[in-house]
């Protein structure tokens, strides 16, 4: 499983950029990951395969990537410059962008074969988000932010009553275990920290219990201090909710967090544009 | 369903965040809303006011010539003299067997611009309008002396009248005729309520006290040298020889036709008769113009409200693109963002019609009680009628499609900004 340093044909290219994803997993991630290029992409919380997109009117590809996954509980630091396709990639997980060619399973689903509504739904109903900043509606109370996707997704709610007996408990156990006091929680959101207000948007994509989150950039407005603690408090979450986690980030210094840290730009054959 | 719900209680959750700047719209809304309906009332008020200023009455005879010009003349004293009939002939139909009550009316005097009417004392009696009102007296009574005088509200109003108040008559309609009855003075013996109608400009003499004042007069003009004093009035024939029209009620509505063909085929003298609704309603129709036009002004005005409407929305979407970015990163449809939106704009169009209509009740209660008093135009509160209803629906439709502009604009930011929230 190693490849030695040297000049490799092209045509290996797209082997060896699975292979280096692969390098960067541990022994026991790297032999189950290569057993998976050839097994179902319904094994996985993520399978991306062979895919290319691009915005309509430019003739090159943002993303080119031959292969992407992640295992069903696994955490993921994916890294990469901003303007390298990073949003673009987790609009194609959630099913809000439709590659080119090549398909998307998400929790064996495959959106690439799913009309709109359909893939909304599933959004809904299975994943769980965290932006960057600004993450809350600013007229909804903070249970009320947390509760959105119970709201929208009948799914989420049938799951989150599954663990308490209304939604405000279960909004209310989400909060206090991301270290927010319930003297908070009938505070204006927009006079909360913006710590705090990263730990709200974290309940808000584990109520429900989604298999897989999604956190876009939602350390890089925090000090380092709050940051640590976020990151502490959601991989501790998402451990306990054996939920899949892909963390987004531009700073690489994050990735010791994480049990498995992908580069964007090694997954992604598609010519950076240069910036002067 | 219960997605919709949700959605509708986050538009009004969010539509009160932001209730500051939207509370301008909302008024603008009202305030057009108050507009029209209060155009539509005061114009359908006026209208009543217009075709009911004199109700019950089947048919109005007069000598034969243009019945618009006969109602204008005898119902609103307005226009020129039309050729008079002649009283045995009003007799004549007073004692057909269909004709239950007739009022004679005689014009042609005035006193200050004001029309005189000599009619007979069961002109106050029976005189009916808006439906079944009568005529009521603030102060005095019917005239009983020959000359005594009734005077309307607005006579009495804007020239101070009350009982036993002299005053003379002129000959002719025109106020610089300076051709004065100055030798027979009258006495006002009642003072009129408010009725919205031309009884309000009028004074009421009998035929009696006019056959009286114009002894002396022919061709419009004191005859030389042929005097007749007031006390010497009574030694005369004071009948009448002839009327300007006689209104003419029927034991039976349905003989209404047959009496009007008869009145109009007598060989005797050339008269005619007229359905006062059906003549009154071709005047209306000739005025309704400047009506439609001021509809047509607040409907207008409506619109106005609304582009602000649209406006207002449009221009808070930039700073809620995070928020329906959110809301589409938690399952949300972009369809569901314009619902979102719609129903947002179709509330606040809402609570505009509210207020415009509590603004309008308040209105109707503070002002309508000096218009009954001071013009006779009663706007009692009431349900809104078809009309305004109809009027109320189109308000509503109209904002309906006006919140689509921000809601579609909303829909397109949804699809296109998917989950990236732009800083």
């Amino acid at each position: 499983m190693l490849v030695a340093g040297g000049v490799l044909p092209e045509t290996l290219l797209p082997e060896i950029r699975r292979w280096k994803v692969s390098c960067r997993v541990p022994p026991l991630g790297d032999c189950f990951r290569v057993m998976s290029i050839t097994s179902s992409s319904a094994d996985f919380a993520v399978a991306l395969r062979d895919i290319r997109f691009s915005w309509p009117g430019q003739a090159r590809p943002v993303l080119d990537i031959a292969e992407l996954l992640i295992r069903p509980g696994e955490r993921v630091f994916l890294s990469g410059p901003s303007g390298g396709g990073k949003s673009t990639l987790l609009g194609l997980i959630a099913g809000i962008l439709l590659p080119e060619r090549g398909s998307v399973t998400v929790g064996g689903t495959a959106l690439h074969t799913l009309g709109a509504p359909a893939r909304d739904r599933f959004r809904g109903a299975e994943i769980g988000f965290i932006f960057q900043q600004f993450n809350l509606v600013p007229y909804l109370s903070m249970i009320e932010n947390v509760l959105i996707p119970c709201h929208l997704s009948p799914r989420r709610r049938a799951r989150a009553l599954q663990r308490a007996d209304t939604l405000q408990e279960a909004a209310a156990h989400l909060l206090a275990r991301l270290d927010l006091a319930p003297a908070l929680w009938q505070r204006p959101v927009r006079r909360l920290s913006v710590g705090q207000q990263q730990r709200v948007a974290a309940a808000r994509a584990l109520i429900g219990a989604p298999p897989l989150l999604i956190a876009d950039e939602p350390s890089s407005a925090l000090d380092a201090d709050s940051r640590d603690v976020f990151l502490k408090l959601l991989l501790g979450e998402c451990a306990l909710a054996g939920a899949s986690l892909l963390f987004v980030s531009h700073d690489a210094a994050l990735a010791g967090a994480f049990p498995t840290a992908l580069r964007l730009d090694d997954l992604n054959a598609a010519p950076r544009e240069e910036t002067p | 369903m219960r997605r919709f719900w949700y959605l509708a209680s986050l538009a009004r959750k969010s539509a009160w965040n932001r209730r500051g700047t939207l509370a301008l719209v909302v008024l603008c809304i009202a305030l057009s809303t108050l507009l029209l309906l209060g155009i539509e009332r005061i114009r359908g008020q006026i209208r009543e006011n217009f075709v009911q200023a004199v109700s019950g009455v089947d048919l109005v005879a007069g000598a034969r010539g243009g019945s618009i010009q006969l109602m204008l003349y005898a119902v609103f004293h307005l226009g020129g003299a039309t050729n008079n009939m002649g009283w045995e002939s009003a007799q004549r139909i007073a004692a057909h067997r269909d004709v239950a009550w007739t009022i004679p009316l005689s014009l042609g005097d005035s006193h200050k611009g004001y029309p005189v009417v000599a009619t007979s004392p069961d002109f106050f009696g029976r005189y009916r309008f808006r439906a079944d009102r009568r005529i009521e007296f603030t102060a005095g009574r019917a005239f009983d002396a020959l000359f005594d005088v009734v005077v309307g509200a607005e006579v009495a109003r804007k020239l101070g009248y009350r009982p036993g108040s002299p005053l003379v008559l002129s000959h002719g309609n025109s106020e610089t005729l300076l051709a004065e009855h100055a030798d027979k003075p009258f006495v006002v013996s009642g003072v009129l309520a408010p009725t919205g109608t031309p009884v309000d400009r009028a004074l009421y003499i009998s035929l009696a006290a006019m056959e009286a004042i114009h002894l002396d007069w022919q061709g419009g003009a004191p005859v030389p040298g042929f005097r007749v004093r007031a006390d010497q009035v009574r030694k005369f024939d004071l009948t009448p020889k002839s009327i300007t029209a006689l209104l003419v009620g029927l034991k039976s509505r349905s003989r209404v036709f047959a009496l009007q063909r008869e009145i109009g085929g007598w060989k005797e003298e050339a008269l005619m008769g007229v359905m006062p609704g059906v003549a009154m309603d071709q005047l209306w129709r000739m005025l309704d113009t400047g009506e439609r036009a001021l509809l047509l002004i607040s409907a207008l005005v409506t619109l106005t409200g609304l582009a602000g409407l649209a406006s207002a929305i449009l221009a808070g979407l930039g700073e809620r693109r995070r928020e329906l970015a959110i809301l589409r990163s938690a399952g949300a449809r972009p369809l569901d963002i314009l619902f979102l939106l719609a129903c947002e704009g179709v509330m606040l169009v809402f609570a505009g019609i509210v207020a415009g209509l509590l603004g309008l009740v308040l209105l109707l209660l503070g002002i309508g009680p000096m218009l009954a008093e001071r013009y006779g135009i009663v706007l009692y509160f009431s349900w809104p009628g078809r009309e305004e209803c109809l009027l109320l629906g189109s308000i509503v439709a109209a904002g309906f499609l006006t919140s689509l502009i921000p809601a579609w604009r909303a829909y397109r930011i949804s699809l296109s900004d998917g989950l990236t929230l732009s800083t």
